[in-house]
């Protein structure tokens, strides 16, 4: 179950606490309902104080996307380690395991979002052999928020 | 010129759909990535991947009909094709995944009915913001979008959209 805690703890990370708009109670109705609209993988430990409880350390979170010529891509909307249990690997093994979920679900591509100043990113995924298709093949990314979706709306 | 529809596509526009994505991805210089062969499974996917129960996408046309006397029958001159997308931030949003007119039938504020249409959906879908990527080169296109107040997230906050696949994909998933 994801955890709204940590989900704030990326939003620090990013400056944009006040950004977050969802509650749980979103997430719940959007990620476990009837027509899930996201999936999620958690990395869990054991904690040594109570050995029968867990804590939730990392979660990645997807779902899925299309291109007319190739079919469903897998996209990766979230993925975030928390600070203390960087380094472990963990990262790696939740790529392996949305590779395998990408390629079972018939998907060719694994695709996402990253900040190019954020250079410890952009190493730790390039290493592993992606592609910045901004750079290669001059993709921007745009985006319309509310205010002109309501403009755009009215005119009609 | 007669009026201009934008409207749902229907399982009988997936030959012309398939038409223009080709035409698009001749505009976008990348039509060397699918080979000629391949679109009779790419019709076939289109058209159970988009009117199937479950749908991987949604796709408006944009389509002429023509004025009353003219011979003619409607002709669809443009499409935008969508999904559903989610953020953590704010939940269910849209991606606009390809828009296109064909270049005859540029100029006549075709492409702001498109934009305009998905913008409705949108708002009508609870989503608080719509997403769209462009190439480069195209200052046209990106002109019509700032102009209709969309921000250049890549130049503003220095996104940049990445991609496993293939052998990279193959390995991370230890095959």
């Amino acid at each position: 179950m994801l955890q709204n805690h940590q989900h704030l703890e990326l939003a620090a990370c990013e400056n944009m606490v006040d950004a977050v708009k969802l509650t749980a109670n979103d997430l719940l109705r959007d990620g476990f309902g009837e027509n899930p609209l996201f999936y999620c993988l958690i990395a869990e430990v054991h904690t040594h104080q109570k050995p029968t409880s867990k804590v939730t350390v990392g979660f990645a979170m997807y779902y899925f996307t299309y291109d007319p010529w190739i079919g469903r891509l897998l996209y990766l909307e979230d993925f975030y380690v928390i600070q203390a249990y960087r380094g472990l690997g963990i990262g790696a093994e939740m790529l392996k395991r949305l590779s395998q979920i990408a390629i079972r679900s018939q998907c060719s591509c694994m695709h996402f979002l990253v900040v190019i100043w954020n250079q410890a990113s952009i190493d730790y995924y390039t290493r592993r052999g992606a592609l910045d298709l901004s750079s290669e093949e001059g993709w921007h990314l745009f985006r319309f928020n509310r205010g002109e979706l309501m403009d755009m709306a009215g005119e009609e | 010129m007669a009026s201009v529809l934008i409207r749902e596509a229907k399982e009988g526009d997936c030959g012309n759909i398939l038409r223009l994505i080709r035409e698009l991805a001749e505009y976008e210089k990348l039509s060397d990535q699918v080979k000629i062969s391949e679109e009779a499974l790419i019709s076939a996917a289109l058209r159970a991947d988009g009117f199937g129960e479950n749908p991987f996408y949604h796709c408006l046309v944009a389509e002429i009909l023509p004025a009353p006397g003219e011979p003619q029958g409607p002709c669809v001159v443009g499409y935008g094709l969508y999904y559903f997308i989610y953020s953590t931030w704010k939940g269910r949003n849209i991606y606009l995944e390809d828009i296109y007119v064909k270049p005859e039938y540029r100029g006549h504020g075709i492409g702001s009915k498109i934009i305009k249409k998905v913008a409705e959906v949108a708002l009508d879908k609870g989503c608080s913001q719509f997403r769209l990527s462009v190439l480069d080169w195209n200052k046209r296109a990106m002109d019509l979008y700032k102009a209709l107040g969309a921000q250049d997230l890549t130049e503003a906050e220095g996104w940049h959209s990445f991609r496993f696949e293939g052998e990279a994909m193959r390995e991370l998933a230890g095959k």
